[in-house]
């Protein structure tokens, strides 16, 4: 159907935000370039562990289900890799496939296990199922390696193998593909009504919209993308084992999208990348680092509950309401009721 | 077009509905009053799959759908303006329409035709609609059902909280939509609005349809019988106020 196009105001806004990603990219390109080899496999961890985040925001987030066991689609990926590279010649491609594979057909396992199940009972059902895939993964010696895991991956197979910044490029491509590909499917009326199951479902449901359906391809589609970040992880580290399934992981990847911001499509990337330097700064200064980030996960929970950018949209909004209402505005008549007060370049809200 | 017959539906164990039968024709707008608590929403609810009947049977388009899931009404041609301006808060105006949208004929609905009834929503055609007014969000849940292009329309309270000036305009939508060959059932407590523009009028009461009339227009006149079974003196006191909240508890979230 002809929808009438955005406003003028919307477009200006997209520019900026294609400008500012625009030079993000270029930032990021050049890193390789500035950093050390440590803090370049540190900034390859962070692409690999925010994309990780941003797919599990797909149905925590946008969808409204708490899952507590996306790490075994990370995990699954990670085994992927480490399989199929150690006991195959198979190409890089071939690879990325069957990840995308498994990730989506374990994402509409777990979907069809959820079709029903919200809040704290959809929190254990997806730690269930995640803990029986760890399990499988620890008892399947033969294939996974077990407790050791499989060790040895190499990365012979992927284009331009070798170093450490080419890997860096490498994951930075899929990351931008796959976040570009998430961003299109939130867009899509798939993903408004994802969006929608979070909203109401009854509402959804009565719009014409089989819930349960949306609630399957919200998994399938996290999972794909959650397996592709496992196989970027699993090529970094070089190995692949069952703490890539474990249960900290999973309550880790949810701390990500909380602390950056749930609400908004690159919230959970820049939780990723904030705790992740944490803990590298951190762990420099003390070795009790973890109670240190475990002091950061509580004054989150109390006082940033919307994460950074949900307080950075706040601080805007508060800002632009100031702005507004001071006299000399008021006196020469200037209002904002034609442009949206809360629309910001990279911190889109989606929900409240 | 729909028929209702001998339904019963409870909230638990309260029982909402009694044996309630109405039914609306082929490109019959029908208007349902009744004060608060009578069952109005119960009914919509019923209709729209979102509540079970106990007893009864509920007939759309010559097919049975008590037991159909509210999905599979919905594409069957019902739509759904349910009360209290329940829209998607998150998505945008534009993205409230596009996850609405079912456009098959010529004489359907395109979103440009209904932002012509409703010009508040094209200025703020980009914005989450969560942050639209109350009224904006109405003309939004109006203009959703529209765009969904249905057989059948149940619109719930659709003047809640509108502005007179709206109000107008969400008639004449109505009235464009008897005019397309639309069937509606309409839910209302603005009496007066509602008589002006339906061929059938039906009073609920306690979960029964207790009053029913095809001369809209007489009962509009008629302040005895409003004062008895609606409790207002006439359409037009019942039209200036506003009344109690709608006790029930509505299972569209």
């Amino acid at each position: 159907m002809n929808l009438p196009s955005p406003g003028d105001h919307v477009k200006s806004r997209r520019l900026r935000s294609a400008v500012v990603l625009g030079v993000l990219l270029l930032v990021l390109l050049a890193l390789p370039f500035v950093l050390p080899s440590f803090y370049l496999f540190v900034a390859t961890r962070i692409l690999a562990l925010g994309l990780f985040a941003t797919a599990f925001n797909i149905v925590f987030g946008f969808g409204g289900m708490p899952s507590l066991g996306h790490a075994a689609f990370f995990g699954l990926g990670a085994y992927v890799v480490g399989i199929a590279s150690t006991r195959s010649d198979l190409p890089f491609v071939v690879i990325v496939v069957l990840t995308l594979v498994a990730g989506t057909a374990l994402g509409v396992v777990f979907g069809l296990f959820n079709l029903r199940a919200k809040g704290i009972y959809l929190l254990l059902l997806t730690l269930a199922l995640a803990q029986a895939a760890y399990g499988l993964a620890f008892q399947q010696v033969e294939l996974t390696g077990g407790d050791n895991g499989i060790s040895g991956i190499t990365r012979e197979g992927v284009p331009i193998p070798g170093s450490a910044s080419a890997f860096y490029w490498l994951a930075l491509a899929m990351v931008v593909v796959s976040l570009s590909l998430m961003w299109a499917f939130m867009r899509s009326p798939v993903g408004m009504a994802i969006t929608g199951l979070r909203e109401s479902e009854s509402r959804l449901a009565a719009t014409g919209y089989r819930v349960g359906s949306y609630r399957v391809y919200a998994f399938a589609v996290s999972g794909a993308f959650s397996a592709v970040a496992g196989l970027l992880d699993a090529y970094l580290l070089g190995s692949a084992s069952p703490s890539n399934m474990a249960f900290l992981l999973s309550a880790e990847v949810m701390v990500f999208a909380i602390l950056g911001g749930a609400a908004f499509f690159f919230g959970p990337f820049l939780g990723a990348a904030v705790i992740l330097s944490l803990e590298l700064y951190v762990s420099t200064l003390t070795s009790r680092w973890t109670f240190v980030l475990g002091i950061v996960y509580v004054l989150t929970a109390l006082f940033m509950s919307d994460g950074i950018l949900g307080r950075i949209a706040y601080l805007r909004r508060r800002a632009r309401r100031k702005t507004a209402e001071s006299p000399t505005r008021a006196a020469a008549g200037e209002t904002d009721v034609a442009v949206p007060a809360d629309t910001d370049d990279l911190v889109e809200e989606r929900h409240t | 077009m729909l028929e209702i017959d001998s339904v019963d539906t409870y909230y638990g164990s309260s029982q909402i509905l009694h044996g309630t039968s109405l039914s609306v024709g082929e490109g019959e707008v029908v208007g349902l009053l009744g004060r608060n608590g009578m069952g109005k929403s119960t009914l919509v609810h019923t209709v729209a799959g979102l509540l079970k009947p106990r007893r009864g049977q509920v007939t759309f388009r010559g097919r049975r759908i008590s037991s159909l899931a509210a999905e599979r009404i919905s594409r069957l041609g019902m739509s759904l303006v349910p009360q209290g301006h329940r829209i998607f808060p998150s998505l945008t105006v534009r993205e409230n329409f596009r996850i609405a949208s079912r456009r098959v004929g010529d004489r359907d609905w395109t979103a440009d035709e209904v932002l012509e009834y409703f010009p508040a929503l094209r200025e703020r055609w980009s914005v989450p609609a969560g942050k639209l007014s109350g009224g904006q969000q109405q003309m939004l849940a109006m203009g959703r059902a529209m765009v969904c292009n249905g057989k059948l329309m149940l619109l719930d309270e659709p003047t809640e909280g509108l502005d007179p000036q709206t109000v107008g305009r969400m008639g004449e939508a109505i009235d464009e939509l008897r005019r397309r060959g639309t069937s509606a059932l309409l839910v209302e407590q603005k009496v007066g609005f509602t008589l002006e523009r339906v061929d059938r009028a039906l009073i609920l009461s306690r979960g029964q349809v207790i009053y029913e009339t095809d001369r809209p227009q007489l009962l509009r006149a008629d302040t005895q019988t409003l004062r008895r079974l609606i409790g207002v003196s006439s359409a037009h006191e019942a039209d200036g106020s506003r009344a109690i909240a709608d006790e029930n508890e509505s299972p569209v979230g």
